[in-house]
């Protein structure tokens, strides 16, 4: 079945996440019949509301019950269910290839986008990929098959981290592309401007779409809990910086937590569901944990 | 202000540098860490490089200051508070200096001699003194010689005392003179300092511990120690022992001395008969590697024996010389063994006496002693005794001089001069064997001072007679050597009188005892004789012990017991003040009394109550006295003298364990002249500050080691902040977020 997604999941895996399903908390607009609702009110037996008749409408669905009571012409409007088109958004710029001993964080991304996308298939709905450094590097359109998850997957191994990143550039970009609301899935160290990123996002959120962020980022990024000093080489940009952790970890986690609020908070205020990663968790298992949640708040 | 008593670690002050050098190094092999971005690193080390930088220099002045610590601490400084002890009064000090004398300290190891070491340290404890200071000097012999007792500030007199000084011929005992000299320092409100020099021998320091129990017969060259050390019954009380008193013990003999000496010597038989054969058994003490030994036997100036002799792992060994037939008289014998480092106790002195027949003397009247002269002259035989009756009122000293044992039958109460006369005897090695009778009531024992135990009854049994099993007490006691009673025999008499006695005097025991524990013979030892008293009579008016096959032997025992008694003086021990009729008994007219060295000896005249006697003060030389008479062209041997035994013995003490054998816990211990110099300048000088720097840099390097661990032990990590969940939903707050 997946040659390419058998390199980042193993069969247990694929096994535990096989009755899973991933749901979007805002309606979508597919071209399927699936579970997810559409926008489009007709071919339903589920009541959505009423408007005002107009010329031109289908006298069938008119509301005769409304009409007798209130002398007034309106139409019946009923919800339709739709499939979900999600889109993978991959950072691959060259501070994604870090790592302290865990994989690395472009690694570690990739198999939670397998993990997320053989969801998706399996569950009828449509995946498509965004790669991106500097610039859109690899786009796939949304298509339900486990061949095209395939060839997303092959295509996430073939790449490797490199370049410096432009994440709010690429973001802006892909909202333009995707049209249809959607399920949009970023997996980022968000290493960038914030605010910049934040103002992509919102662009999303003006679209309509879901929005999830996978903020991934190596544990000694996050701790700072080096041992000794050393020479620090930015792996982007390539300036180093000679520190000693011991002396500066607290004062370094202070300005880590500042960056990071930087994007918790207006992700809460936007409604986009931003989810903190360590790669030292085991991907699979964090899958499975998130949808769940996922599932029990959209019920 | 300031010394520096081990100045050779100056040159380590350069490795206050480490701290910097590693500081450089640790920059230059600093690693390379690829990140993901470094925006973050160069905010916070922006904030930080303030605090970072303070750290830093803090650092690394407690580094440098710890390695300044511990190199200020081996270089061992000294304060000098002298300024500031005279302005408080307390910079003169006094000393006292206990220097052993004990002929142990002439010990001689190659071109070293221990004596002339310990005299070398004494004066530099001396010269090291300021004026102003004060010293006193006790020596340390058998008991204590104050020879400076006082403290006195004029130093070269103490300097002039222990120049003019010379190792003793006795042994030492250490405590008396620490005593002394501890009583000198105590009144005394400066700094006080307390010298023990000594050569390291154990044998001194043992007076510091309560004497053991002493044994029932005690060996013969251990006697006079232990009377000499009577005084250290109890254990040594520090309780006067001032806080500012320092005592510090210089040991500076040999580490492992090599020494051997004739300890004792035991003639068979005891009583020497002209031209019989006798053997000479000698005691041989050795310290040190194991070697053969050669000892060789002189008798009158010749050669007469030499044994080669090994010792056994105790390092004892006995060697055993057959003596050559003498003619009648006394005759000068000398054991001598090879030479070593302590030549005094190489040679062992002692004088054999021939007699030719051993004069007995009976007091009572024929009827009285009828038993007992036929005991000592059975006939029939060539009896070694001659024995010769008086009767009680003829007893006198003319009667008892040259009477190896006198034996008293039914003939007390005596005559004032008659008992004087026989206590004298007694005292100058004599046996006096009273057997009591009807003559005398108990009262008439109230007089005698001799006796082992007072009578309080005289037990009339009548007709009733009580059968008494005869007991020696002791099978070992010397009184039955040789005697041999038949195995299972348990001599029996019936007795119809007896006296019963009070409780033993000192120096008294049961010899013989009949069944129940009552006493039938008692022995006490008086001056160097014995007295010995029978329960029952020498005849069979008070019971049939005359008769029984037990009188003979007991009564040729105690003769030749006597005998043997006159003969143990074949040699003394040097000493003091030593009664001359104790030794030679009276001095002809015009005889003279020439010491070893040829020197005439000094008689003091001593009363003693009603007695006058001569005394000896000082017999310290060791070899033969010698009596000269005009009318007697060749010198007579008086008395063989021989320095004490117990300090050949040349074990070392463990310098560890002084302070428990003194109980003195402040205790400072120095092995060579050197060391206690450094002592010396060390308590002068002032404090050594070496253990409160290196508790000041044991103290800064738990500061240093706070100080670079407060940092990252403070702060929780930033996860532990943020409380992720599995999901990746952050639920806490980060401090700063």
């Amino acid at each position: 079945m997946a040659d390419g997604i058998s390199n980042l999941l193993s069969p247990q895996e694929l096994q535990r996440l096989a009755h899973l399903s991933i749901q979007s908390r805002y309606v979508v607009e597919g071209t399927l019949a699936g579970r997810h609702r559409s926008h489009l009110k007709g071919a339903s037996t589920e009541f959505a509301d009423h408007r005002a008749y107009v010329t031109g409408d289908d006298p069938k669905r008119l509301d005769w019950k409304v009409l007798g009571r209130t002398d007034r012409y309106y139409i019946r409007r009923y919800e339709d269910e739709t499939n979900l088109r999600v889109y993978l958004i991959i950072d691959r710029s060259a501070s994604m290839s870090y790592t302290s001993g865990p994989p690395m964080k472009y690694l570690y991304a990739c198999r939670l986008a397998a993990s997320l996308g053989y969801v998706v298939v399996k569950a009828r709905d449509s995946v498509g990929l965004y790669l991106y450094s500097d610039q859109i590097d690899f786009q796939a359109g949304a298509r339900n098959s486990f061949a095209h998850l395939n060839n997303l997957v092959k295509a996430l191994s073939r790449s490797q981290p490199t370049s410096t990143t432009q994440t709010a550039k690429t973001l802006h970009q892909v909202a333009e592309a995707v049209r249809r609301r959607a399920l949009i899935i970023l997996f980022s160290d968000l290493l960038d401007d914030p605010p910049e990123i934040i103002r992509a996002l919102a662009h999303f959120r003006k679209q309509h779409h879901d929005v999830i962020i996978f903020h991934i980022l190596d544990p000694l990024e996050l701790d700072f809990s080096f041992k000794q000093g050393a020479r620090f080489i930015d792996l982007e940009t390539g300036e180093t910086v000679v520190a000693d952790p011991r002396g500066m970890a607290t004062v370094y986690r202070q300005v880590f937590a500042q960056f990071l609020e930087q994007y918790r908070k207006p992700c809460a205020e936007m409604n986009i569901d931003y989810r903190l990663v360590r790669t030292d968790q085991e991907p699979a298992r964090f899958v499975r944990s998130f949808l769940e949640e996922r599932k029990q708040l959209s019920k | 202000m300031w010394s520096l008593l081990n100045p050779l670690f100056l040159w380590a002050f350069a490795a206050a540098l480490i701290p910097l050098i590693l500081h450089l190094w640790q920059r230059q092999r600093i690693v390379v860490m690829p990140f993901s971005t470094v925006r973050f690193l160069k905010v916070a080390q922006q904030r930080a490089s303030s605090r970072i930088r303070l750290e830093n220099i803090l650092l690394w002045l407690l580094r440098t200051l710890l390695v300044l610590l511990l190199v200020m601490a081996f270089t061992m400084p000294v304060l000098r508070l002298t300024s500031l002890r005279q302005l408080v009064g307390a910079a003169r000090r006094d000393i006292a200096i206990v220097l052993d004398v004990s002929y142990s300290m002439d010990y001689v190891s190659g071109q070293n001699r221990v004596w002339l070491a310990a005299r070398d340290a004494a004066i530099a404890v001396i010269e090291a003194m300021r004026p102003g200071d004060r010293a006193c000097l006790f020596l340390a012999d058998e008991d204590v010689t104050p020879l400076i007792a006082q403290l006195t500030p004029d130093l070269s007199l103490v300097l002039g005392q222990i120049r003019s000084l010379s190792p003793g011929t006795t042994t030492a005992q250490l405590r008396p003179a620490v005593e002394a000299a501890l009583a000198a320092l105590k009144e005394s409100r400066r700094e006080k300092e307390l010298f023990i020099i000594t050569d390291g021998q154990k044998l001194p320091w043992n007076s510091f511990q309560p004497l053991p129990e002493q044994t029932d017969q005690p060996d013969k060259t251990d006697r006079a120690d232990a009377a000499a050390a009577a005084t250290a019954a109890l254990p040594f009380d520090t309780k006067d022992i001032s806080a500012d008193t320092a005592i510090i013990a210089a040991l500076l003999g040999v580490a492992s001395p090599d020494n051997s000496a004739p300890l004792d010597i035991e003639i068979q038989p005891t009583v020497l008969m002209p031209e019989t054969p006798g053997q000479l058994a000698v005691k041989l003490l050795h310290n040190g590697p194991e070697q053969s030994l050669n000892v060789s036997l002189a008798v009158n100036g010749q050669a007469a024996s030499q044994r080669s002799v090994s010792f056994e792992k105790d390092g004892r060994a006995t060697c055993v010389f057959a003596l050559p037939p003498l003619k009648l008289g006394t005759h000068a014998a000398l054991i001598e063994t090879s030479p070593d480092g302590l030549m005094l106790d190489n040679s062992f002195y002692f004088l054999l006496r021939i007699h030719e027949k051993l004069p007995v003397l009976c007091v009572g009247t024929e009827e009285d002693a009828f038993f007992l002269m036929r005991a000592l002259n059975p006939g029939g035989t060539d009896s070694a005794i001659t024995a010769q009756r008086i009767d009680p009122a003829a007893l006198g000293a003319d009667a008892l001089a040259g009477a190896a044992c006198v034996f008293l039958c039914n003939a007390v109460p005596l005559e004032g001069q008659a008992l004087l006369a026989l206590e004298q005897y007694v005292q100058r090695g004599g046996v006096a064997v009273i057997f009591p009778g009807n003559r005398a009531a108990i009262a008439d024992y109230a007089n005698w001072t001799c006796l082992p135990a007072k009578p309080v009854n005289l037990a009339d049994f009548g007709a009733d007679a009580q059968r008494r099993v005869l007991r020696l007490v002791k099978r070992g006691d010397p009184l039955f050597q040789g005697m041999h009673l038949p195995s299972g025999t348990y001599p029996t008499i019936a007795v119809t009188r007896e006296l019963q006695w009070d409780k033993l005097e000192t120096a008294a025991e049961v010899v013989i005892a009949a069944e129940r524990e009552v006493p039938m013979l008692l022995r006490r030892k008086v001056g160097n004789g014995y007295v010995l008293a029978f329960s029952v009579s020498a005849d069979r008016r008070w019971s049939n012990l005359p008769l029984s096959p037990f009188f003979l032997p007991i009564i040729h025992q105690v003769v030749f017991y006597g005998a043997g008694v006159e003969q143990s003086q074949s040699f003394i021990w040097t000493g003091r003040n030593l009664v001359l009729a104790d030794l030679v008994g009276a001095l002809a007219p015009g005889t003279e009394l020439r010491d070893p060295a040829g020197r005439s000896v000094t008689l003091r005249p001593l009363k003693n109550g009603q007695d006058n006697s001569l005394v000896i003060e000082a017999v310290t030389q060791s070899g033969f006295y010698t009596q000269h008479s005009p009318a007697r062209s060749q010198a007579e041997p008086a008395f063989a003298v021989n320095v004490r035994r117990s300090e050949s013995d040349l074990t070392r003490v463990n310098p560890a364990d002084l302070p428990a054998l003194t109980g003195i816990s402040e205790l400072d211990v120095v092995e060579s002249k050197e060391d206690l110099l450094r002592l010396v300048k060390e308590r002068r000088l002032g404090r050594p500050l070496a253990e409160p720097l290196l508790w000041l840099a044991f103290l800064l390097a738990g500061v240093e080691l706070f100080i670079a661990n407060r940092a990252s032990r403070k702060s929780r990590t930033l996860t532990e902040q943020l409380k992720i969940d599995l999901t990746g939903r952050v639920k806490g707050v980060a401090a700063g977020g």
